[in-house]
């Protein structure tokens, strides 16, 4: 057992990134396993671009914040591109990738710069190991999930958009409830919800998991208390 | 009567199922609670909630529960793995419905709470559309959840605490009586030592069993010495509700 012998680190206070609840409730057809496999979603959100967009026959709409998923991961692997602390970290391309940060920072004119992402298939002459490499970055993985749930909220959107029924809320948030810290608690509806008939029972459903989902969020929040709590945390 | 509710803890306790993924011969990690319910438990569990009566979990249940709850945090509470990816990750709760016996179960109802506070619910439209059986499902569901979560959280003894403190004075009087009896010192020095040595072994202590040997038994129950088998994770909790009564 060499992992007895190894050094732990420390067990951390996870309740400083804390600032709401968030209860969100959703119709479904079925009920499915979301399996994020980093590979995947890295290639899906790599290969986007207007002209990938339009072969899609993506609502046009939602073009530019599909673009914007793209320009995000740009963004987040040229911040390890200059981070001395990443293994992504490379000294020779950093006066270069300093000098387009503040580019790939705005909404526009960012799609001029050429891409430093590795490919996610490389040509033949080329390894994969640098995509394997990328993917190990706990920081890119965390980037990589989000960009992946916004991916799959603008992909059910643009399917709503497409279909006949435009109040059908099925596989979208129609409510979420956000009860801060400070007080505020923000209510946010699905402006479909508004037109259909069942609106009052949607709402009260949505309102029962808010009550229940609070109340397990604290229950969860009591166990892990259990077992890292200590004095002075 | 007795017999009757026994009957009906067994029952539901059984309706409680962790699915896991057997990632190698010997550890599997749990990705889910299932509740497999049909029309009886469901008016079983309707008939506890009228009573004011608490789910009564098995003790390898609660022990499946708790390693779950903390194999899902792990990136949170403890950076495991350097260079391994943390993927933030919830306790998902999905209830299973069982219409017909010759039928099999369908997902109707699913919780994920996810400790940085996103807690999102899942309905199955058709459970939507049947008004009756989403009051039965959902309020079955969220008390299996609650109850669950309630029993969750480590409770150490409060006699684990006396026991070791009794120990712990114990062995610092001996060691005192020892630098008294046989060191050759005047009295004020002995007196000095010994007082520095309540204060040592007192940080020591502290330091050793509240951080690193929690530390390390949390790392054995995720994937360690204790990750492998039920019998050990019973152990492993057993040790860290043990240590957790210091905190």
């Amino acid at each position: 057992m060499n992992s007895f012998a190894t050094p732990q680190p420390p067990i951390q206070n996870p309740l400083e990134n804390i600032t709401a609840v968030e209860i969100s409730t959703a119709i479904v057809d079925e009920i499915v396993d979301e399996v994020f496999i980093p590979w995947e979603v890295y290639q899906a959100i790599y290969y986007l671009s207007r002209s990938h967009l339009s072969q899609l026959a993506v609502d046009s709409s939602l073009c530019d914040r599909y673009l914007q998923l793209r320009r995000q991961l740009e963004l987040s692997y040229c911040l390890l591109l200059i981070d001395p602390n990443s293994a992504q970290y490379n000294r020779l391309l950093v006066e270069a990738v300093k000098r387009d940060l503040p580019i790939l920072s705005q909404h526009a004119g960012w799609e001029a710069i050429g891409t430093r992402l590795p490919e996610p298939i490389p040509d033949r002459r080329k390894s994969i190991s640098q995509v394997n490499k990328l993917l190990r970055e706990r920081e890119f993985i965390n980037v990589l999930q989000q960009l992946n749930k916004r991916k799959i909220a603008l992909d059910r959107r643009d399917r709503i958009l497409r279909s006949s029924d435009r109040n059908d809320i099925t596989h979208t948030t129609y409510a979420q409830t956000s009860l801060q810290l400070n007080g505020k608690i923000v209510n946010r509806y699905s402006q479909a919800i508004l037109e259909r008939s069942d609106r009052h029972s949607l709402l009260q459903l949505h309102e029962q998991s808010t009550n229940t989902g609070e109340q397990q969020w604290r229950g969860l929040i009591k166990f892990m208390l259990s077992v890292i709590s200590r004095r002075g945390m | 009567m007795n017999h009757h509710r026994d009957k009906t803890t067994a029952e539901l306790d059984a309706c409680i199922q962790i699915e896991a993924t057997k990632i190698n011969r010997r550890i599997s990690i749990p990705n889910r609670v299932n509740f497999c319910l049909d029309r009886q438990l469901l008016l079983q569990i309707e008939q506890i909630r009228a009573d004011n009566s608490r789910l009564s979990l098995s003790a390898n249940n609660l022990a499946n529960l708790r390693y779950y709850a903390l194999s899902n945090l792990p990136s949170l509470i403890y950076n495991r793995g350097h260079g391994q990816p943390a993927h933030s990750v919830s306790l998902t709760f999905t209830t299973q419905y069982l219409a017909e016996e010759n039928q099999p179960a369908i997902n109707l109802f699913r919780s994920a709470i996810d400790f940085e506070g996103k807690v999102s619910q899942q309905i199955t439209k058709s459970l939507y559309q049947d008004p009756s059986l989403l009051t039965q499902i959902s309020q079955a569901h969220h008390w299996l959840v609650l109850e669950i979560l309630a029993q969750l959280p480590l409770k150490p003894k409060s006699w684990y605490r006396w026991f070791v403190v009794t120990c712990f004075a114990l062995i610092v009087a001996i060691a005192c009586g020892f630098i008294w009896y046989f060191v050759s010192l005047t009295n004020p020095f002995k007196i000095a030592i010994c007082f520095g040595l309540i204060v040592l072994s007192k940080l020591v202590f502290k330091t050793f069993v509240a951080t690193k040997l929690k530390s390390l038994v949390i790392y054995h129950l995720l994937d360690g010495y204790f990750a492998k088998g039920l019998y050990k994770k019973k152990v492993g909790l057993k040790i860290l509700c043990f240590l957790t009564s210091f905190n």
